[in-house]
C-alpha cells in the first residue's frame, strides 16, 4: 500500500473504531464476530489502492460514514472515564500530594486588590 | 410506641452518624438497622391499631410556629392512609438496611451512609405523619435533602455530584408550587392543619380569589400548585428528569428512595389533598391526563435504555404515572394500594439488580451481561418474581393494583377514563417489553460479558439474601391478601382518611365492566413478552438490522434513548442561562465583584492604598507645599459655595487634584 504513513495510522485508528462501536449494536458476540468479518472485508477490498488522493478520498468517506452511524448509546467500561464505578472512592495518592486551593473563587478577570504592576496578576 | 415509631430512625441516625468511629462502622450500621427495624415493628402494631381496629390516633406534641392566626403543632397523627405508608416506608426502609450492611461493607464510610439512610426514614415519617401542611412540608424538604445527601454519597464522582445537584433542584422547582399552596392555605383557611382545611374546604369550593393578580377558582389554584410539588417529588412528565440521573446513588439508595419511598411522596400528598382536589374537576383532569402521559412516556424511554438500573427507573417513573393518573380518576385508594404493591416489587427490582452489579464487578450494561441464570439462580428467582409482579402477571401483587387501575379507568366513562386507558394499556405492553428484554439480556440470553466475570461470579452474600425474601413474598401475596381490605366495595378501611365526591365513584361499575374489557391489559402484555423474546432471543439479528441499516429507526431510537430529548431542551433554555447569571452575574460581577469590593477584603486593601495615596502628597518640594496653601485658601474662602446646589466649585477642585497628580 502506498499512501502515507499518517493514512495508514488513520486507517487503523477507524478500523479498531468502527469494530469497537460495532459492539453496542450487536447484542451476541457472535453477531459481532460475523459482522466483523464483514467490515474487515470492506477495509480488504480497498487494501490495494496505491493513489494517495484516492486513498484520502476514501478514508475521509469512511470517517464520515463511521460519524454518521456511531451508536447514540456506546458503552462505557465501568472504571474508565465516563463509567459507573470511575473515581468511585479513589485512593489517596501514595507520596500525600494533595493540594488545596485557599484562593477558592479567584478567577481570572476578577478584581484583586492584591494585583499590582510590581506583582503581577495575584491568580 | 408512636413516639418510639417516630424517633427510632433519628436516634439511629445520630448513633451512626456522630458516634460511627466509636462504634465501627459495621457497630454503627446494626444500631441503626435495628433501630429502623423496631420503628418497622411499631409501624404494623400501628397498622392494626389504627387500620384494622379503626382508631386513628393523634398526639400533639408541642407547638411550633404560632403567628397570628396560623398555629402549628408538632403531632404524630396517624389515619388509615398514613398507617398503610408506616408500614411501606418502615418495612422497605428495614430491609435496606440490612441489604447495605454487606453491599457498602468495603466502603470506608458505610457508618455516614447508614446514618443518611436513617436520616431519610425519620424525615419520610415526619412527612406522612404530619397532621398539618407545614409538618409535611418540613419533611418535603427534608427527604429531598437526604436524596441529595445520598446521590451524592460517591462525592468523588463528579457525575454523582451533578445528579444530585439535578434532583435538589428539580425538587426545589416542585417546592415552589407546594410552598404557594402552603401560602393560600394561610390565605384562604387561615390555617395550616389538615382537620381546618378539609372541613372548610366544601365551603369555599367554586370561590373565587385573587392569585397573582388574576380572579381563579380557589381549589383549582391550590390544586394546580399541589399538583406541581407533586410532580416534582414523583417525577412526573416535566420534572422527572432527576430520576434516571438518580441512579449514581449506590443501588440501596435507588431502592429506597427512588423506587419505594421518596418518589411516592407527591403520590401521598395528593391522596392526603383528595377533600381539596374532589371539588376540583379542573385539577382532576390535568392530574389524570399527567399521570397518562408520563406512565407513557417513561415506558417508552424504558424500551431502549441500555443500563440495568436505569430501565428500572424509567419503569419506575411509569409506574408512578399509573398511580397518579388513578388518583386523577378519583381513584385514590388504588393509587395508594399500588403504591403500596409497587414499592415491593421495585424494591425487589432494585436491590436484585444490584446482586446481579455486585456479582460481575460493577457493570451494568445489559449489553455486556448474560447468561445469569445458571450462575445466580437465587438473583434470577427473584427478579423473575419482581418482573411478573410488575408486568401484571395474574394473580401475583401488581395483577391486583395495575389491573384495576385500567379498569376502574375504562369504567369512568369519560374521555379523559378513556384516554388514560389507552396511555396504561400501551405502557403495559411496553413494561412487559423492557421487563423481559432484562431478564433475556441479563439472564436468559448469550453471555457477553467478560471471562473474569463468569469465574469469579457469585451469589449473593447472607444479609443481601435475607432482605431479598420478605420483598419476594411481598411481591408474590400481598396483592392478594390487602386488595379486599383495600379496595372492597364498602371496606371500612380508608374511614374519614380519603374523600371521593359521590357522584366520581365507580367501584360498581368497574366491577361489572365485560370481562373481555378487562382482558385487554393481559393481552397487551402477553404481547409485549412475546415480541421481546422474539426480538431480543430468538432473532436478535432483525434488532440489529433495523438499527444499522434503517436510518428512520435509527432516528426513532436515538429520540428514546436520549429520553425524547428533555435533557438538551432544559440544558439549551434554562440551564445554559441560569449557569451564566449564577457566575457572570452572580458571582463574578456581585460576589468577587461588588460585595468584595465594598466588603471587608476590600476595606482591608483599599484604605492603606488611600493611605499611601495621602502620604505621597507629602512630597517634600517647596512648590507642592505652596500650592496646598494656596489651594486651603482657596477653600476657606469659597466654603459658602458648598452650600448652593452649583457644583462647579466641586469640579474645580477635582480638576486641581488631577493637574496636581499629573505634574
Amino acid at each position: 500500500m502506498a499512501g502515507t504513513s499518517q493514512q495508514a495510522l488513520r486507517v487503523v485508528h477507524l478500523y479498531r473504531a468502527v469494530i469497537r462501536d460495532l459492539q453496542p449494536y450487536t447484542t451476541n458476540r457472535w453477531m459481532w464476530f460475523a459482522e466483523k468479518e464483514k467490515i474487515r472485508a470492506r477495509f480488504e477490498a480497498n487494501r490495494n489502492m496505491t493513489d494517495p488522493m484516492q486513498i484520502e478520498t476514501t478514508l475521509r468517506a469512511g470517517e464520515a460514514e463511521f460519524q454518521k452511524w456511531r451508536h447514540p448509546d456506546p458503552y462505557t467500561t465501568p472504571y474508565l472515564f465516563g463509567g459507573s464505578r470511575y473515581m468511585r472512592n479513589p485512593p489517596m495518592p501514595a507520596d500525600g500530594s494533595i493540594s488545596m486551593a485557599f484562593d477558592f473563587g479567584r478567577e481570572a478577570g476578577t478584581w484583586d486588590p492584591r494585583d499590582t504592576p510590581a506583582t503581577g496578576h495575584h491568580h | 410506641m408512636y413516639l418510639c415509631l417516630f424517633l427510632f430512625p433519628f436516634f439511629g441516625f445520630l448513633v451512626s452518624g456522630s458516634f460511627g468511629r466509636l462504634f465501627g462502622k459495621q457497630g454503627a450500621a446494626f444500631i441503626a438497622t435495628f433501630c429502623v427495624c423496631c420503628s418497622c415493628l411499631c409501624s404494623f402494631v400501628a397498622f392494626y391499631e389504627v387500620g384494622l381496629t379503626s382508631c386513628p390516633v393523634t398526639l400533639s406534641l408541642f407547638p411550633w410556629i404560632c403567628v397570628d392566626v396560623v398555629e402549628s403543632f408538632w403531632s404524630i397523627s396517624v389515619d388509615s392512609l398514613t398507617a398503610v405508608m408506616l408500614v411501606v416506608i418502615t418495612t422497605i426502609s428495614s430491609l435496606v438496611h440490612v441489604y447495605s450492611i454487606s453491599y457498602i461493607k468495603d466502603d470506608p464510610f458505610l457508618a455516614r451512609f447508614i446514618s443518611y439512610l436513617s436520616l431519610f426514614t425519620f424525615l419520610m415519617l415526619s412527612l406522612v405523619l404530619a397532621d398539618n401542611y407545614l409538618q409535611l412540608f418540613f419533611g418535603w424538604e427534608g427527604v429531598g435533602l437526604a436524596s441529595f445527601l445520598l446521590i451524592s454519597f460517591w462525592s468523588s464522582r463528579l457525575q454523582a455530584c451533578k445528579a444530585a445537584t439535578k434532583a435538589i433542584i428539580i425538587n426545589r422547582v416542585g417546592d415552589v408550587g407546594l410552598a404557594l399552596a402552603l401560602f393560600c392555605f394561610i390565605l384562604i383557611f387561615g390555617s395550616v392543619e389538615y382537620s381546618t382545611i378539609f372541613s372548610c374546604s366544601s365551603k369555599v369550593a367554586f370561590c373565587t380569589f385573587l392569585f397573582c393578580q388574576f380572579k381563579v377558582d380557589i381549589l383549582s389554584c391550590i390544586g394546580v400548585l399541589l399538583l406541581i410539588g407533586a410532580s416534582g417529588k414523583s417525577a412526573q412528565i416535566g420534572l422527572h428528569t432527576w430520576l434516571p440521573d438518580a441512579i449514581e446513588g449506590p443501588t440501596p439508595v435507588s431502592a429506597l428512595i427512588h423506587a419505594a419511598t421518596m418518589v411516592t411522596a407527591g403520590v401521598f400528598v395528593l391522596a392526603r389533598s383528595s377533600p381539596i382536589l374532589e371539588f376540583s374537576p379542573v385539577v382532576l383532569f390535568f392530574v389524570s391526563l399527567v399521570g397518562a402521559f408520563t406512565a407513557f412516556f417513561a415506558a417508552t424511554t424504558g424500551l431502549v435504555q441500555n443500563d440495568l438500573k436505569r430501565v428500572i427507573a424509567y419503569s419506575t417513573c411509569s409506574q408512578l404515572g399509573y398511580m397518579v393518573f388513578a388518583s386523577g380518576l378519583s381513584q385514590y385508594a388504588l393509587g395508594v394500594f399500588h403504591l403500596s404493591n409497587h414499592a415491593f416489587f421495585k424494591a425487589l427490582l432494585f436491590l436484585g439488580a444490584g446482586c446481579i452489579i455486585h456479582a460481575i464487578k460493577d457493570e451494568q450494561d445489559l449489553r455486556r451481561i448474560g447468561g445469569l441464570a445458571y450462575l445466580l439462580p437465587f438473583t434470577y428467582s427473584f427478579i423473575l418474581v419482581g418482573s411478573l409482579a410488575l408486568v401484571g402477571f395474574p394473580f401475583l401483587t401488581g395483577f391486583y393494583s395495575k389491573d384495576a387501575i385500567l379498569e376502574f379507568s375504562l369504567s369512568n366513562f369519560s374521555v379523559t377514563g378513556g384516554l388514560c386507558h389507552w396511555f396504561g394499556v400501551i405502557s403495559a405492553l411496553f413494561t412487559s417489553f423492557y421487563s423481559f428484554r432484562l431478564l433475556v439480556l441479563g439472564f436468559l440470553g448469550y453471555p457477553n460479558g467478560f471471562k473474569s466475570f463468569y469465574k469469579n461470579c457469585h451469589e449473593a452474600p447472607l444479609f443481601i439474601a435475607v432482605s431479598l425474601i420478605p420483598l419476594g413474598l411481598g411481591s408474590l401475596f400481598i396483592g392478594f391478601f390487602c386488595r379486599e381490605l383495600f379496595l372492597g366495595a364498602g371496606t371500612p378501611f380508608w374511614a374519614n382518611s380519603i374523600f371521593i365526591y359521590p357522584v366520581r365513584e365507580s367501584i360498581i361499575e368497574a366491577e361489572c365492566a365485560p370481562v373481555i374489557l378487562k382482558q385487554i391489559p393481559l393481552f397487551f402484555t402477553v404481547m409485549g413478552a412475546a415480541v421481546s423474546f422474539s426480538f431480543i432471543y430468538h432473532n436478535p439479528i432483525i434488532t440489529y438490522r433495523f438499527l444499522f441499516f434503517n436510518q428512520m429507526f435509527r432516528v426513532f431510537y436515538t429520540f428514546l434513548n436520549q429520553r425524547w430529548l428533555f435533557d438538551r431542551v432544559y440544558n439549551e433554555s434554562f440551564a445554559k442561562a441560569f449557569l451564566f447569571f449564577g457566575h457572570a452575574i452572580s458571582f463574578r460581577i456581585v460576589d468577587k465583584g461588588a460585595l468584595e469590593i465594598l466588603g471587608p477584603f476590600g476595606i482591608v486593601f483599599i484604605f492603606p492604598g488611600l493611605s499611601k495615596q495621602l502620604i505621597s502628597l507629602q512630597s517634600g518640594r517647596v512648590y507642592h507645599n505652596v500650592l496646598f496653601i494656596v489651594y486651603g485658601l482657596g477653600f476657606l474662602l469659597c466654603s459658602p459655595l458648598f452650600y448652593s446646589s452649583n457644583g462647579c466649585f466641586f469640579l474645580i477642585s477635582v480638576g486641581c487634584w488631577i493637574v496636581f497628580r499629573v505634574f
